[in-house]
């Protein structure tokens, strides 16, 4: 069986490479559906076939930046990406992951990287999950009573209002995502998820995506799309800056794009038959997995924490595609409906 | 619901003030790793690749980023021209919350 092993050079281990296939197509789809790199599965999954941490980091960086260009090409598509709001954000992410990435690197010198990193991942998945249920949560209650809230119907949380009243120039309109605010507000919020991506190793939309859709105010499904753009650019950024350190292994790199490839338009063409509120919900569960089976490898229980996060990107991609391929039959039967009825459906 | 927000995020503020004493307590600092690549047990393009990461890291970082960015376009046209072909409407969809 070694033919199933593949030698890393650089890390200089040998890697089950149908694992990072695998790990490629799972995070093609959860990323594509949830607008983000997925590295938050990659890293720990990288680092459960045998990568040290700090490789495990880098090499993550580099995928999620190839896997997140193939989304955003399909996401550009349906019109979900806001470009002006992307490229203001740029910036901000560029500083952040650098000061995020020196972090790391002094970490890493003073040899306790792997666990103050699992800290910081546990920490935020658990105050994004919160907020994430808390929002739901919010709006079941508004609906119930009968509040409707705008042209997006009843909303939990909306901080996005308050900040939009800040009135500190320049004001920008984004005409994707349907609303204006002060140019600060992006810059910002891309600055602070950028340190995090950095740190964290991922491409940051993990923290950018619930950033854009509650600090920010963009729609679920141009926060996505506007987002993944995001990943891609800081991915290969965050890949420059992770190459330079040393810490990537090209090779695995692509291995996993290459499975990415297919997952990608998987959970990219998905969220086209989804609605907002259900993409919120299945990410939060998606989040508090994660951070249990970060919890759990902290305190020793590797295989449980291994086999809980494999179950959830299982479940997960089983979930994403059931959407896909469900709405895509009934847009296809749809279409030979109208065909026979002689009204060709465009 | 407020006095449970506020609670929570004290919460997270301690616990990540505290990450630094968890670092420094954890004993003597390193020195910076060095990580030199295997080419013995490699050949061709790998050889290649393993031989700029240990000679020239700025190289290797831009190559890195290029190839990333060439193997991530070829792939992401190649699976749009078969998609393409699926008969799916993937240029419109309706934004829907709930």
């Amino acid at each position: 069986m070694d033919w199933l092993y593949m030698y890393m050079p650089i890390a200089g281990v040998n890697i089950f490479w149908p694992g990072l296939v695998l790990i490629g197509f799972s995070v093609g789809t959860i990323g594509g559906f949830f607008g983000m790199g997925g590295a938050w599965m990659v890293t720990p999954g990288l680092n459960i076939l045998g990568f040290p941490m700090a490789f495990a980091i880098g090499t993550d960086m580099a995928h999620i930046a190839g896997k997140s260009m193939i989304s955003t090409m399909r996401h550009a598509k349906f019109g979900n990406v806001d470009y002006k709001l992307g490229f203001i954000m740029v910036i901000g992410t560029f500083i952040g992951i650098e000061v995020g990435a020196q972090l790391v690197m002094y970490l890493e010198r003073l040899g306790r990287i792997d666990a103050v990193v699992r800290y910081v991942y546990v920490i935020f998945l658990a105050l994004i999950a919160f907020m994430v249920f808390y929002d739901y949560a919010k709006a079941v209650q508004k609906k119930k009573a009968g509040a409707v809230e705008g042209e997006r119907g009843t909303e939990g949380i909306t901080w996005y209002k308050a900040f939009h009243k800040l009135n500190i120039p320049p004001m920008v309109h984004f005409k994707t995502a349907g609303f204006t605010c002060s140019a600060w507000l992006p810059s910002g919020v891309s600055f602070l998820t950028g340190v995090l991506a950095g740190f964290l190793g991922i491409g940051g939309g993990l923290f950018r995506m619930p950033a854009l859709v509650y600090l920010i105010g963009c729609p679920t499904h141009i926060a996505v799309g506007t987002d993944l753009f995001e990943v891609m650019i800081s991915g290969l950024y965050g890949a420059f800056t992770f190459s330079l350190k040393g810490r990537i292994e090209l090779v695995a790199v692509f291995v996993m794009l290459t499975g990415a490839a297919i997952g990608a338009q998987i959970g990219t063409v998905a969220t086209k038959y989804a609605k907002g509120y259900g993409i919120r919900i299945a990410f939060g569960i998606a989040v508090i997995c994660c951070m249990i089976s970060i919890i759990l490898k902290q305190f020793g229980f590797s295989n449980s924490s291994a086999a809980l996060i494999l179950t959830t990107i299982g479940l997960m991609c089983v979930y994403i595609s059931a959407i896909m391929f469900k709405g895509a039959a009934a847009e296809l039967r749809e279409k030979k409906a109208g065909k026979q009825a002689g009204h060709p459906l465009s | 619901m407020r006095k449970l927000l506020r609670r929570v995020l004290a919460l997270f503020a301690a616990i990540g003030a505290s990450l630094p004493g968890f670092a420094w307590a954890s004993g003597e600092t390193a020195t910076n790793l060095v990580v030199v690549a295997d080419t013995r047990r490699v050949s061709g393009v790998l050889k290649y690749i393993a031989n700029v990461y240990n000679t020239d890291p700025w190289l290797f970082a831009v190559w890195a980023v290029v190839i990333t960015a060439v193997w991530g376009a070829i792939l992401g046209f190649l699976m749009d021209f078969i998609m393409e072909r699926s008969g799916l409407d993937l240029r419109s969809r309706k934004i829907l919350e709930h």
